[in-house]
């Protein structure tokens, strides 16, 4: 299939921080299972506060897959609730951990 | 989602009566000093057969890496499960670990940490899921979009 080739985009949303335990391996363990399934995955940060303006329908329909990140308390919890809620509304694939 | 108007988590102090997520209950003692409540391997995670979870791990019993010091406060079980978000992994005490939504393309929701403990070689199934759904959805969406 030529069109599993291209690369699939998922938005991370979280407020990255190199210094967690937890959000580095977060974008290490989409390199590892897209490897496995043997496509290309791009992943992109979406800091919370980035969340809560008008736009962010056409921002989160760029990705195909949203991820939820750990690291509460977030720059703003009402961006990160938004995220969230944009996937169960528009039945986005999405992964909360 | 639950359609509790001031539904909140301990964490943010609201004053809130109905806090979904609270400090959690039982905090492993092996945990790495410093570290949270609720961190570190733990071994005994159950799954809920028939679950998409379970599809993926095929397995009953799994060790999941936690990091975190929240969980869901067991006075609102009924509410997530009632949404319509069966909860899908519990732990060794029954406390809420996962959830997932049968309704949508993809949708699950942990309390432990999978890209803990995914490596190079061996990625974490909850992971390599998500992107085939992704993945699944990219080409889907460009189909509906030619056909519009």
């Amino acid at each position: 299939m030529a069109v599993m080739a291209e690369v699939v985009h998922i938005g991370i949303i979280g407020d990255y921080n190199p210094a967690s335990p937890t959000l580095p391996a977060l974008e290490k363990s989409i390199e590892h299972a897209a490897a496995a399934l043997k496509i290309s995955a791009e992943a992109k940060w979406l800091p919370t506060d980035s969340l809560v303006g008008p736009d962010l329908e056409n921002k989160l329909e760029a990705f195909d897959g949203l991820w939820a990140a750990p690291g509460s308390p977030y720059k703003s919890f009402d961006g990160m609730l938004r995220g969230i809620e944009f996937a169960r509304r528009r039945d986005w694939p999405f992964v909360g951990t | 989602m639950l359609g509790i108007k001031d539904a909140d988590s301990a964490e943010n102090n609201s004053g809130s009566k109905n806090i979904v997520i609270s400090p959690v209950a039982c905090v492993v003692s092996s945990r790495a000093a410093g570290g949270p409540k609720l961190s570190g391997t733990i071994p005994e995670i159950r799954i809920r057969p028939g679950s998409y979870l379970h599809s993926f791990y095929k397995k009953d019993l799994v060790a999941e890496e936690f990091f975190c010091n929240y969980e869901v406060n067991p006075d609102f079980e009924w509410a997530i499960a009632e949404a319509g978000f069966p909860i899908v992994a519990r732990g060794a005490q029954g406390e809420v670990r996962a959830i997932e939504s049968p309704r949508h393309r993809f949708f699950i929701a942990t309390l432990f940490q999978p890209q803990l403990s995914s490596k190079a070689g061996k990625p974490h199934p909850i992971v390599v899921e998500f992107l085939r759904a992704a993945a699944k959805w990219k080409v889907q969406r460009l189909e509906d979009s030619v056909l519009e």
